[in-house]
């Protein structure tokens, strides 16, 4: 057994290293543009270059004609509107349907979990018409494609969703399946989890879930992290005399700041159902029940009663989410690639916090595959 | 003279008005001009009789009464600028021209219209003198003009008056002298002006003949902005307090109003009231204004009146509202006693109470007042209601409970109901029933209103709206559903989008018809059951047209987002909410589909929530009894869903719900699985293997299902450790399902597929050497061999040989997949003997496709192309090949076991 570690780890540390989740990069650079400003045409001619150095007229041509077939493609999916989410956020909105936008989107490709929803799907269209939809999960139509390739400027893109490559979300066997596709970018779906990274030549790219749909696959180590974290201070908060802070990062506790408002209300209704259990059991407070006489405290309190009745646990009546409760679902996604000739610049729009956050990735097509 | 004959005006054609018109307008420039030269300063000889006579001139044109009151307008607008000409060189010489004496002169002009004219043009200006006695002036101006009591000409004169005593008038509470005048002088001087204008008004409607009644309307409506404007004036006063106005100003006013009988002036002059007083004003005299109205001309619209009162006491609140909060940022000590007055007005008078008893008045007054007025009048109070009253639901109770009644009577007093007229009384009641959902600033405050419910349960198009409309207001405005309470009121509302029966009586109809046939086939033994059957049949497809229209699919999907809405921060609550929630909507019928797996996802998610607080503890018995009921709730909504599935089957090859029941209850499984509920999980697997048996038919959809099987399958590790036994059942059915597919492609990719599920690990790291290891969860290493080599054994027995080869290159695929995982029973002695196979094939391939290149000359059209296309599935195949195999090479770069595998 041990053996096979070690082959094994020798053998795949060098795809693991190339191995980029972007999923967890939060801090990114805030565009306020949603398409990027036209990228300098010098890169693709720096690429070229060492490789037809006698001939410069062509690169030069080249460079133009790159410049011409500048693509803007979306990247979007797993929307699973109406079942997992409401919608899409509403900047994400304003950036798709914005003037900047559809008049430069050529193409948006959809990684499927979309057609439950008519308007969702009316939406997508809208923003271009070249729109293609590969079948996802829990999409019902028979009719749609499990994969479609399609070539942007000189790169070829695969699209599928994640549940028809088995085992699911396995870098090695999405390489094999675009090596059986024959393509240099894979988008996939299907996890709600925003990836990209390159290995073996190859860009694969997961754009999440635009709705930050909840997804029955185990959530993220980190995200785990971040709520055993919330709930580590929370206990902290609780007793006051434990006075020694935790090992929670300053990254975390920031985000336990800028979100201040919801803490505070979260307490109060601590608060209150507390007053609530404490009248259910021994009737003391009677004074500070009185200041409360709005309906749907009194509501939850005989709610908590009789939950309390069928259990002896005292832990149910005091459980509040609202803490953990930006955490529990993915962060909303979606990508954007501006495809030039042999290079994928990949934007990764992020919504956390109320924000919208892009991440850049570049891709560049090796000259011998 | 004779033009001036009134009997010549009613037969004048407009040509000839026009003309009328020309000439006065040239007369007057030219007379201004003249007036101009005689006044001109530069000219040392200024002479102002001169000036006065011209002056005299251009004024006669105003005599004239052949002109529409347009027209009249226009000549009057240049008198006016020629007049105020005079009025200023007046103003800056008046030390030269005494300006007593030359109020005495004015009077001695020949005709009454042009004298009055000048003598307004010299009082204003004497008025405007120091010390001048201007009460004197004001009383002696307002008695001349009784001396034109032509309408149209009096409403000018009198206008003239207003516009020149404009800044004029004394504006002090108290008279500095005896003649100066004060601010009580000026009211009385604009009433008066009012009232005589008022009369002229009323009169001008009595003129002429009657086939000219709509002719005189219509005039009259371009005249009375003049009338108008005095009350306006009035309410630019200061100094007046609500006391005095109620005292002393309005009922003056409101007994002219009222007396005059007049529809067209009621009307209006009410309406400037309500628009031109300020807002406290209107508030403390309220019931003087609605006891007048009381008394108005029976033509009168009240409704406008009442609703455009109500709109400015509605504005009033929200105004105040903006006031308060930028007030009291600024100054609070300035304002505390003001705002105090105002809020206690607000408090102690019941201005609902008053309103709606005035209401009640006016009905029993008007028995017949039409129900459109009726409705509208209702909604209005509404809002007054919502707005000063928020909290305060009897009010509204009050209104619609009224309203219940209305609807009772009108309808027993119109026992013909036609469709018309119902959808008439719907039209009218529609704005009544969605006044709350639009004014509510908390919607859930709907749900206390008492005969809300009731009110709309008579009328079904109603209800229809009104859910469509809260449903989308909810979205809107992020409304939270958090009590029991509101989930049972709040979708009693909904009701008619979530049942199905409203739908369509044709349905109804049907099944009627289905049930005379059942009761037959009961009679005459089983002859009948296939009628039976088709009547059953003809039910569902009724059922199913109808809810598959674009309006249904939107309206429930609104539907679906809705449940998104109710939330509890304790998870256990949020569930019971749910709970609730699905007792309404199981009434839905083959709606269900829309709503129930948006309501499955949600309490998976509530689970997975518990699991995250941390708070699923599996030994406490208490916990899991309640996880279990969340499970439970699961699996009775997807066998209801799967129900319905066999009921539109009969119809349809449509199989959706089939698969997204399958899909359901894997993902429910893969949740359990999570939280460590093994027996559960394995329950949903095997339901889900119970739907795939049963009725996914579609072979397409039988590969994908199975996909998803393995792939669910694949990541359920808890399943694995915990219960193996019930793992290894699970995947070697899976397994069985992959290799009975129909297609041998579908078959040998299933098979090999499902090999995975004999080999996971999982990536973890290693906390000390911070490198990736992998940690086994199943390694059965023979079993994959198996199921490899079973897939083999399929794609080997494919007739077409290009087919063939691509799944050969899959498979390798697949074993450099479990070579590259450390999978000891993939040999490189198995890799290379399968790279030989696939090279032997190629080899074959191509003799075989030469020997037909040879034959070629000699084989027709057809075959040419189907050996194109053999040619092209081979060539991409080959290609795949070729790139596993520079795959291969390239690992050898970096993995040195990879040497091994040479061909």
């Amino acid at each position: 057994m041990t053996v096979a570690y070690q082959i094994f780890g020798k053998t795949v540390q060098p795809h693991v290293l190339a191995i980029a989740t972007l999923a967890t990069v939060i801090g990114g650079i805030t565009v306020p543009k949603f398409i990027p400003s036209s990228a300098p045409t010098s890169a693709p001619a720096e690429t070229k270059a060492p490789q037809a150095a006698a001939n410069e007229e062509i690169d030069v041509e080249k460079a133009i004609k790159l410049k011409v077939y500048k693509i803007f493609v979306i990247a979007i999916g797993d929307l699973h509107i109406p079942e997992r989410a409401i919608d899409l956020p509403h900047k994400f909105k304003k950036l798709l349907t914005g003037s900047s936008a559809t008049n430069k989107i050529q193409q948006v490709l959809c990684t499927g979990n979309v057609t439950t929803s008519q308007s969702s799907l009316d939406f997508l269209k809208s923003i271009s018409s070249d729109f293609h939809l590969v079948k996802g999960e829990c999409d019902q139509d028979t009719n749609l494609p499990l994969s479609l390739i399609l070539k942007s400027g000189d790169l070829k893109i695969g699209i599928l969703n994640g549940f028809n490559v088995l085992p699911q979300n396995d870098p090695i066997s999405l390489l094999s399946q675009a090596r059986l596709m024959d393509i240099d970018i894979l988008i996939w779906g299907g996890t709600s989890k925003v990836e990209a990274y390159t290995l073996d030549g190859k860009f694969f790219i997961n754009p999440g879930s635009a709705t930050g749909a909840f997804s029955t696959n185990l959530p993220d180590k980190e995200d785990l992290e971040i709520i055993d974290s919330i709930l580590k201070e929370k206990i902290n908060n609780d007793n006051p005399e434990d006075d020694t802070k935790k090992t929670n990062s300053e990254e975390e506790e920031q985000q336990q700041q800028q979100q201040p408002k919801d803490e505070d209300k979260e307490k109060n209704t601590e608060e209150t159902d507390g007053i609530k259990e404490s009248n259910a059991n021994d009737q003391e407070d009677e004074s500070q029940i009185n200041e409360e006489p709005k309906l749907d405290n009194e509501k939850n309190g005989e709610q908590l009663q009789e939950e309390k009745s069928v259990e002896d646990g005292e832990v149910q009546n005091e459980i509040n989410c609202s803490n953990i409760e930006p955490y529990v679902d993915p962060v909303p996604s979606f990508c954007l690639l501006d495809v030039q000739g042999y290079i994928c610049t990949l934007y990764i729009y992020t919504h956390i916090e109320g924000e919208v956050k892009v991440d850049k990735v570049t891709y560049t097509k090796s000259e011998d595959s | 003279m004779s033009v001036r004959s009134s009997s010549s005006s009613v037969n004048i054609s407009p040509e000839e008005q026009a003309k009328i018109l020309e000439n006065s307008i040239a007369v007057i420039k030219q007379q201004i001009l003249l007036m101009r030269k005689f006044l001109d300063v530069t000219n040392k000889k200024t002479r102002l009789m001169d000036a006065l006579k011209h002056a005299s001139t251009f004024l006669s044109e105003l005599r004239t009464n052949l002109l529409t009151p347009k027209q009249y307008y226009e000549l009057y607008i240049l008198v006016f600028d020629g007049l105020n000409y005079l009025s200023v060189y007046l103003k800056e010489n008046h030390l030269n021209n005494h300006l007593a004496n030359l109020y005495e002169l004015v009077q001695y002009a020949g005709n009454i219209v042009p004298r009055l004219y000048l003598m307004i043009t010299v009082g204003t200006v004497y008025m405007s003198i120091p010390d001048a006695p201007i009460k004197e002036i004001m009383k002696d101006m307002i008695d001349m003009c009784r001396g034109v009591q032509h309408p149209i000409r009096g409403l000018f004169l009198r206008y003239y008056l207003t516009q020149r005593t404009k800044d004029l008038l004394p504006v002090k509470v108290t008279a500095i002298s005896e003649h100066s005048g004060k601010l009580e002088d000026s009211i009385q001087f604009i009433i008066t002006n009012f009232i005589e204008m008022n009369k002229l008004w009323v009169r001008l409607q009595h003129q002429g003949h009657s086939s000219e009644r709509n002719k005189r309307i219509k005039e009259r409506q371009e005249l009375q902005i003049l009338v108008g404007s005095n009350l306006v004036r009035l309410s630019q006063l200061d100094h007046i307090d609500s006391l005095y106005y109620k005292d002393h100003i309005l009922p003056t006013v409101l007994e002219q109003i009222t007396q005059c009988r007049d529809v067209i002036a009621q009307e209006y002059l009410l309406d400037v009231i309500i628009q031109v007083f300020p807002d406290d004003f209107q508030l403390a005299t309220l019931d003087d204004f609605l006891n007048a109205t009381l008394n108005l001309n029976p033509e009168v619209s009240l409704k406008k009146i009442l609703i455009t009162l109500i709109n400015r006491l509605v504005g009033y609140k929200k105004r105040e509202e903006i006031d308060d909060v930028s007030e009291k940022l600024k100054t609070i000590q300035l304002n505390t006693d003001e705002e105090r007055g105002v809020d206690d007005i607000t408090n102690d008078i019941d201005l609902f109470g008053k309103v709606w008893n005035y209401v009640q008045k006016l009905i029993e007054q008007k028995p017949s007042i039409h129900l459109e007025d009726l409705s509208t009048i209702l909604d209005a109070l509404t809002k007054l209601s919502i707005t000063y009253y928020p909290s305060n639901y009897e009010n509204l109770s009050q209104i619609y409970g009224y309203a219940i009644e209305v609807q009772k009577n009108f309808e027993t007093n119109n026992s013909i109901k036609s469709k018309e007229s119902s959808e008439l009384v719907n039209a009218n009641w529609r704005l009544l029933a969605l006044s709350p959902i639009y004014n509510l600033s908390n919607l859930l405050d709907l749900l206390n209103i008492e005969h809300y419910y009731e009110f709309l349960e008579s009328q079904h198009n109603l209800k229809k709206i009104v859910a469509i409309e809260i449903i989308e207001k909810i979205l809107k405005n992020d409304v939270k559903i958090t009590e029991i309470n509101s989930i049972h009121k709040m979708f009693q509302l909904l009701s008619f989008i979530i049942e199905s029966k409203h739908d369509d009586n044709n349905s109804g109809k049907s099944s009627a018809a289905m049930k005379r046939k059942l009761n037959k086939s009961l009679l005459f033994g089983n002859d009948e059951t296939d009628s039976l059957k088709s009547a059953s049949i003809s039910v569902a497809s009724d059922n199913h047209s109808s809810i598959d229209n674009i309006e249904t699919v939107i309206q429930q999907e609104n539907l679906a987002k809705i449940l998104h809405f109710i939330y509890n921060v304790n998870p256990f609550i949020n569930f019971e909410l749910l709970v609730t929630a699905k007792s309404y909507l199981s009434k839905g019928g083959l709606k269900i589909k829309f709503t129930y797996p948006t309501l499955i996802n949600i309490t998976l998610r509530l689970i997975r929530k518990l699991k995250l607080m941390k708070l699923i503890d599996l030994k406490k018995n208490d916990v899991l009894l309640k996880i279990k009921t969340m499970f439970k709730f699961i699996s009775s909504s997807v066998n209801e869903l799967y129900e319905l599935h066999q009921q539109i089957t009969l119809t349809s090859i449509n199989t959706n719900i089939s698969t997204l029941c399958l899909n359901l209850n894997l993902m429910t499984a893969q949740l359990a699985d999570e939280i460590g509920l093994c027996d559960i999980s394995n329950e949903f697997f095997i339901q889900s293997f119970v739907i795939y048996e049963e009725s996914i038919v579609d072979s397409r959809l039988q590969y994908q299902s199975i996909l998803s099987m393995i792939g669910k399958l694949h990541q359920c590790h808890n399943l694995i450790t915990i219960s193996p036994e019930n793992y290894d059942n699970l995947i070697t059915k899976t397994a069985l399902y992959g290799s009975k597919l129909l297609k041998k492609t579908d078959q040998c990719r299933a098979v090999y597929l499902a090999s995975h599920l004999w080999w996971i690990v999982e990536e973890n790291q290693d906390n000390e050497s911070e490198e990736e290891i992998l940690q086994p969860i199943k390694k059965d290493g023979k079993r994959v061999l198996e199921c490899l080599q079973k897939s083999l054994r399929i794609a080997d027995s494919c007739l077409d040989n290009s087919v063939s080869l691509e799944l050969f290159t899959e498979i390798l695929n697949r074993c450099l997949y479990y070579f590259i995982h450390g999978n000891e029973v993939i040999t490189t002695k198995y890799i290379n003997g399968l790279i030989e196979l696939i090279q032997n094939n190629i080899k074959s391939f191509e003799n075989s496709t030469n020997e037909n290149g040879t034959n070629k000359s000699t084989g027709n059209d057809n075959e040419d192309e189907n050996d194109e296309d053999d040619d092209d599935i081979e060539d991409s195949a080959k290609k795949h090949f070729k790139r596993t195999l520079k795959y291969i090479d390239e690992q050898k770069k970096i993995d040195e076991r990879f040497q091994e595998i040479v061909y």
